[in-house]
């Protein structure tokens, strides 16, 4: 992986720099749709009722 | 742990430690945390260059996440964001070119960071001082709620009345240029006025090389007088659009570590979503009052950058204000779950 993401980099940095924007944004809303499903889950298996309960990740 | 493009070894654990931080930090007040991530990876031996660049391409990471959040807890008016942004990306680009004109004369970089100091001087002290009135107004209340100093100059910018009142467009006819903001609680008010501020934002922001959250989020309370948690919200929708700008031009240059930033930001999701649901269980004022603090510690930190350059032999400066950056984070979000902590015990004894 290191080889590539140098010689990606190096060779080509339009390709790069929307392979950097495009990796980001696609890692950010993964990781908040994974996190928004497992506080929504984790407040179901507490008793919560509402959508808004599990996005309030404290009740 | 080895990260190609910075060609840099670094423990994960440290990168981890810092994305929560800034996630945490940046779900609470609003902000991108740029400032904070660069002093974190400069401490941890990223060459700055690189600390800049994926510190950028973090910040637009973690607004997504933040912005995501706050739109489920109903916090974001996409509606003043998008006006907001329209008046943004021009500005970068003009402060752009303003930075290029002062680095050209050779001035850039002092000039540009006695400003950055004044700044967030400012800034921090008028929010404390504000913070200090309004409690001193509600006496032995403990919350000051929504309650701010500037008051008259919200209503004054509100009603403002900047023509043209109504603009021709093909195919629709004539449109009013009022608008109604509801989600932020305001009835009427020129789209010039949000056009504005996010050019002022913008320019600033360029010109500073910061995302900008830190001034917009502020701006949004102190002058349109939106309240705390809507102001956080959109401020951070507006900062996935200066991020993308900023993390786009490192990236051309190959200035970027990607495998740091998605790192991090896999940190920073599960920080930003403590950070964000704080934002409900605070009183705003203390939220403001915490905000103030981050701020001022922010100007001391650049401060002491400054003096690290300005002053032979006080090299060691630069690193005691990256550790004043990271330390006063830390003990943000520390004061941050004991509150929360403070909360949680208060609603469960308020239900038997």
């Amino acid at each position: 992986m290191s080889e590539f993401l140098t010689a990606l980099s190096s060779g080509q940095p339009l390709l790069w720099a929307l392979f950097v924007l495009g990796v980001m944004a696609f890692a950010a809303l993964s990781l908040s749709i994974f996190w928004g499903g497992v506080f929504r889950t984790l407040n179901l298996l507490r008793g919560g009722r509402s959508r808004a309960d599990g996005d309030d990740v404290l009740s | 742990m080895y990260f190609p493009n910075a060609d840099v070894v670094i423990h994960p654990a440290l990168l981890v430690f810092l994305g929560l931080i800034v996630g945490m930090l940046g779900g609470f007040f609003g902000v991108g945390g740029g400032f904070l991530i660069t002093g974190g990876l400069l401490v941890f031996g990223v060459p700055p260059v690189y600390a800049v660049g994926t510190g950028l391409t973090l910040v637009m990471g973690t607004s997504i996440i933040n912005t995501l959040k706050h739109r489920n807890l109903g916090n974001v008016d996409f509606k003043l964001g998008a006006l907001m942004v329209t008046g943004t990306i021009p500005a970068i680009f003009l402060a752009e070119w303003v930075n290029a004109t002062l680095e050209a004369a050779g001035i850039a970089g002092p000039v540009i960071r006695y400003v950055y100091v004044g700044f967030l001087a400012s800034l921090g002290l008028f929010i404390l001082y504000d913070f200090w009135r309004t409690w001193l107004r509600r006496g032995d209340q403990s919350s000051a709620g929504e309650d701010i100093t500037t008051a008259g100059l919200t209503q004054q910018v509100r009603s403002l009345r900047i023509p043209p009142h109504r603009v021709g467009i093909p195919g629709v006819g004539g449109v009013s240029t009022y608008v109604a903001l509801p989600v932020s609680g305001i009835e009427r008010i020129s789209v010039f006025v949000p056009m504005g501020i996010g050019f002022s934002i913008g320019f600033i922001a360029g010109l500073l090389g910061a995302g900008g959250g830190f001034i917009l989020m502020p701006v949004l309370i102190y002058v349109l007088g939106i309240p705390t948690t809507i102001a956080i919200g959109t401020d951070l929708f507006q900062i996935i659009i200066t991020g993308s700008v900023g993390s786009l031009a490192y990236a051309l240059s190959d200035r970027v570590d990607p495998l740091m930033a998605v790192l991090m930001l896999a940190a920073a999701s599960i920080g930003s979503q403590l950070g964000a649901s704080a934002t409900q269980r605070v009183d705003p004022s203390r939220i403001r009052f915490l905000y103030g603090l981050l701020i001022m510690t922010g100007a001391v930190a650049v401060a002491l950058e400054e003096m690290s350059q300005a002053v032979p032999g006080a090299e060691a400066l630069s690193d005691v204000a990256s550790v004043v950056l990271l330390g006063s984070g830390g003990g943000m979000c520390i004061a941050l779950l004991v509150m929360m902590a403070r909360s949680r015990e208060r609603r469960g004894g308020g239900g038997h």
